[in-house]
């Protein structure tokens, strides 16, 4: 092992604090990890796309669509839970595992360290098409890819979906100008776990859930409704056809996970005992083995079992189904298995668990699955948005941050990983202390993690769905941002990536009668020829129109996917670890199981309304400089011949961020518009629809797809990075103003999260100077009660020598929106948007 | 009395035909010399191989013969990035800068295809 160790490390010779002086993060955290660690961080192999490609070497993994296509053509009479359960558990006992030199966890996605995970429904033209996945033999795979494509295209639940919907719905949904992601249930799943239910509602080591508990609890159910229909019928009785496959297909799929944990015992010990001949990794792979033969079929008692079974949890999510996001709060339910291991029995030291830690952090970078350009686009350098949540309360409104809790932000610093990352819960409660090590994880250039407001989003979450304080206060990060508890009825199964909407379209159609000239047809409703205005409030309600037209259309169809997903996307692993769908019988993702709802409607390109609507006020309406004939030409030309005009929109404009109540009434108005509207829209759950506006990199994405504003932005510019940040660049009064405008939105009532992103300055924030500073910031954007806030801070030098020279800046990390990127693997474009960001000196 | 089928049902029933059409490997990896996917008319839709023509509408068949153009009508032509354009008179041919697919975020200039790199 040293040998190995010693060939791949390649920190400079210098000492530790003279790297530390130089920000040279990457190589300071090399020198403080351990030997194992730092062959296991430089061992992986990175999933997320450099730009739109794909690393060299990166393959995908078409053993798993095989063996799970061969599963499900072999049990054709089945229903359809049952012969899902029956095709992954096919797949389970037969695909490939392996275990990493020096690892002590095991599992992932893909069959192969360097695969990509390819869910069988979704195999077709994206991969048949990509240049450099394709496995050698290539021949062979590119047939292999054609035949199950061609299966599943006459199978897909997809299309089963799409079927249902309006043919308008559908034709101007498939123009990919409006929503982003694909309208079904089950993909881009974004499943939420019920935590309580497997780790016990006290967190207890050795007395959470087994899945052979949970098996048994799904007999008792069994055995009761057969008692039922051995007695006398009263129509009661008839659910329990649909329920009775569904429990079976539950237990099939637990006991899958079972016998794939000890597939990984068995190699662990076969490596172990025949070939192994280092005596200490032999015991590793000993305990490996220990470990894997007892969770998940028995509930975890120590901590590398605690991290295990986390790690299988969502091994076996992604398996099952097309997962985008990562819910998890490791500290809080891992902090009790920690403590006895570290503190009480002392069978850890504090640097062994964390090294374990860090090791948890690597295999989760490790998972990855094929994403398409689509998907891609929108999450430039990363496989999904696994924002990990950290901190916050207990149940008891206690701090819940524990050892733990600065264990993973310590570890975070050393493995440097850009996925995972971390939601920090600030609340009032937090030591000190611990928030210096979050302050260091951002001074350290990680970009995370996020801070988020606790009291305002347990609020926000009591508010717009209704979830009892006691059970908000268990809430993760479903996808970057939206809270969900992680209860029985409070968890959400899936979120639909496709309840994303493209907001510029709002303004953008207001202004041309619902016309859309980027696809040249047209898609809103016709709400009146702009020129013709008179008034500010005339345009204003044609926003409102196009506004409300663009939520409904987009609901519309996420509730028809959202409510018949079960039917095609059915999740019988999801729903074996779920107490009410083993209570109910009922699929995870059937509103019928009795989930409580969680719905968000995610704006993206949204600042720009208030902007264009702002810049329309002033020089159109109150100045009387332009008229909206002269305007809308403007705009109809992608003001080519009018660059002193739209220099003038840009620049003479009032603008949001700058604490300028002329553009923040309009901001604060329109976000108020949408929540009216929100309360009227239902998911199938019941619960209204708020919005949660942020980008990820969707800004780039939708770059072409929104035409001309009146904010000066031309056709093909990057859209605005944030959810409420200001434009890149425009604002021009400082941090404060802009947490100031930020304040003016009630971040409780006015939508579920509205993502802020912020560039700092590394010399200023430098020293326990530069973290008052932080903290005093820190402060004001506590009191204004703003709900997220995330910061970037590496200084311009920095990120364009990484432009010049990307071959020495591999590690470089940057805060995109949403989540983290290496710089490099975020295209030019999107690296150019980071850049224009305005840096904020605090002080 | 049924209802009369609507442009956009015909945009429904191609999209999903496109969906649902089992493909050879030599129907895959033919790219024909015009293609649609090459052309400045054609907008593509996000995270499939599919889109439609920014120039022709509903009714429009550039691959009978003789071609069919229609340019009046309130929806536009599906197509798919393959489609043989070698009839079609609104043909541009693109360039196309993004070939190394390193920035593969503009649409209109970049195609990630394997077989159009070729």
């Amino acid at each position: 092992m040293a040998e190995i160790v010693a060939k791949t490390s390649t920190a400079p010779d210098r000492p530790l604090e003279e790297l530390e002086q130089d920000r040279a993060w990457w190589w300071a955290a090399e020198k403080k990890r351990s030997p194992r660690l730092d062959y296991l961080r430089k061992a992986v192999w990175k999933k997320g796309r450099r730009g739109g490609a794909y690393e060299q070497g990166i393959k995908v993994d078409l053993e798993s669509p095989q063996l799970y296509t061969d599963g499900w053509r072999a049990n054709e009479g089945d229903p359809q839970p049952l012969r899902r359960a029956k095709a992954n558990a096919y797949m389970m006992e037969n695909r490939t595992v392996f275990i990493t030199d020096h690892a002590q966890l095991v599992g992932t996605e893909g069959n192969l360290p360097h695969t990509l995970f390819a869910n069988a429904q979704m195999l077709g033209g994206e991969i048949y098409n990509d240049p450099i996945v394709i496995p050698e033999p290539e021949e062979e795979s590119l047939q292999l890819i054609a035949d199950l494509s061609s299966y599943w295209s006459a199978q897909g639940g997809i299309r089963e979906i799409l079927k249902l919907l309006r043919s308008e719905d559908v034709g101007k949904y498939i123009t990919g100008a409006l929503m982003w992601g694909f309208p079904f249930g089950g993909s881009y799943g974004y499943a939420g776990k019920d935590y309580e239910y497997i780790f016990g509602p006290d967190q207890i080591p050795g007395a959470g859930k087994g899945f052979q508990d949970m098996i048994d609890e799904i007999q008792e159910q069994i055995d009761e409704a057969e008692a039922k229909l051995d007695s006398s019928p009263d129509g009661s009785e008839i659910d329990l056809y649909e329920k009775l496959p569904n429990w079976e297909a539950m237990q099939i799929a637990l006991e899958a996970c079972i016998n794939h944990a000890r597939r990984y015992a068995r190699l662990a010990r076969i490596i172990a005992e025949n070939f192994e001949p280092d005596p200490k990794r032999k015991q590793e792979l000993l305990r490996v083995a220990e470990t894997c033969e007892r969770v998940p079929a028995k509930p975890a008692q120590t901590f590398q079992e605690y991290l295990q079974l986390q790690h299988f949890i969502q091994t076996w999510t992604r398996i099952e189904e097309f997962e985008s996001a990562w819910p998890t709060r490791p500290d809080y339910y891992g902090t009790p298995y920690y403590d006895k291991d570290v503190n009480v029995d002392k069978t850890l030291t504090k640097d062994e668990a964390l090294d374990l830690v860090g090791e948890f952090l690597i295999r989760a970078y490790e998972m990855g699955h094929f994403l398409g350009r689509g998907g891609a686009e929108a999450l430039q350098g990363i496989v999904g948005t696994w924002v990990w949540t950290l901190g916050g309360v207990n149940k008891d409104g206690s701090d819940a941050c524990t050892d733990l809790t600065t264990a993973f932000l310590q570890a975070a610093r050393m493995v440097r990983v850009a996925n995972p990352t971390f939601g920090f819960r600030w609340h009032p409660q937090v030591k000190d202390e611990v928030m210096r090590e979050v302050f260091e994880c951002i001074r350290q250039g990680l970009g995370y993690p996020s801070i988020r407001n606790d009291p305002v989003l347990i609020a926000n979450g009591m508010y717009w769905h209704r979830h009892p304080l006691e059970e908000m206060r268990t809430w993760v990060h479903q996808a970057c941002m939206s809270p969900c508890p992680a209860t029985k009825y409070g968890y959400q199964p899936c979120r639909m990536a496709s309840a994303t909407m493209n907001a510029s379209k709002m303004v953008e159609y207001a202004l041309h009668n619902g016309y859309d000239h980027c696809v040249n047809m047209q898609i809103g409703p016709k709400t009146g020829d702009a020129r013709q205005f008179t008034d500010f409030e005339q345009l204003f309600q044609a926003w409102v129109k196009q506004m409300e037209w663009l939520m409904n259309f987009g609901v519309r169809i996420v509730n028809a996917g959202r409510a018949n997903s079960y039917k095609n996307f059915g999740r019988p692993f999801l729903s074996g670890i779920s107490e009410r769908s083993v209570e109910s019988g009922y699929d995870t993702v059937d509103p019928r199981s009795g989930e409580r709802g969680n719905s968000w409607v995610t704006l993206f390109t949204f600042v720009e309304n208030a902007d264009s609507l702002a810049s329309v006020k002033k020089l159109v309406f109150d100045d009387k400089k332009y008229t909206m004939d002269q305007l809308i030409t403007a705009l109809e030309c992608n003001w080519d011949g009018y660059e002193q005009m739209r220099l003038d929109f840009v620049k003479n404009a009032p603008k949001w961020g700058n604490d300028d109540d002329y553009a923040d009434e309009i901001m604060v108005r329109c976000l108020q518009e949408i929540a009216r509207h929100s309360h009227e829209l239902k998911d199938p759950c019941g619960n209204p629809w708020p919005v949660l506006p942020e980008n990820v990199s969707g800004n780039i994405h939708f770059s072409n797809r929104v035409h001309a504003l009146p904010n000066g932005r031309r056709l093909g510019d990057a859209l605005y990075d944030g959810g409420i940040s200001p434009g890149p660049g425009l604002d021009k009064k400082g941090p404060t103003a802009v947490l100031k405008s930020c304040g003016k939105i009630n971040h409780i009532s006015d939508g579920r999260a509205f993502l802020l992103n912020q560039r700092l300055s590394p010399t200023q924030l430098a020293g326990e100077k530069g973290y008052q500073l932080w903290k005093a910031y820190m402060k004001t954007w506590a009191d204004l009660g703003l709900d997220h806030v995330q910061f970037n801070m590496v200084d311009d030098a920095t990120l364009r020598a990484a432009q010049r020279e990307p071959e020495k800046y591999q590690e470089l990390i940057v805060r995109v929106a949403g989540y983290s990127a290496h710089f490099v693997d975020i295209s030019r474009k999107t690296q150019d948007n980071i850049i224009q960001r305005t840096v904020q000196g605090l002080g | 009395m049924p209802r009369k089928k609507s442009d956009w049902d015909q945009v429904k029933q191609g999209y999903l035909g496109m969906q649902e059409e089992a493909k050879t490997v030599q129907q895959r990896e033919y790219i024909p010399e015009k293609a649609c996917g090459k052309c400045k008319n054609f907008f593509a839709s996000a995270g499939v191989t599919t889109g439609h023509c920014l120039v022709l509408k509903v009714g429009s068949d550039i691959t009978s013969d003789p071609p069919v153009f229609v340019l009046d009508g309130e929806v536009n032509l599906m197509s798919d990035l393959k489609m043989d354009a070698s009839k079609c008179k609104h043909y541009e041919e693109m360039e196309l800068v993004d070939t190394d697919i390193g920035e593969a975020f503009d649409p209109r200039y970049s195609r990630h295809q394997r077989q159009m790199m070729k």
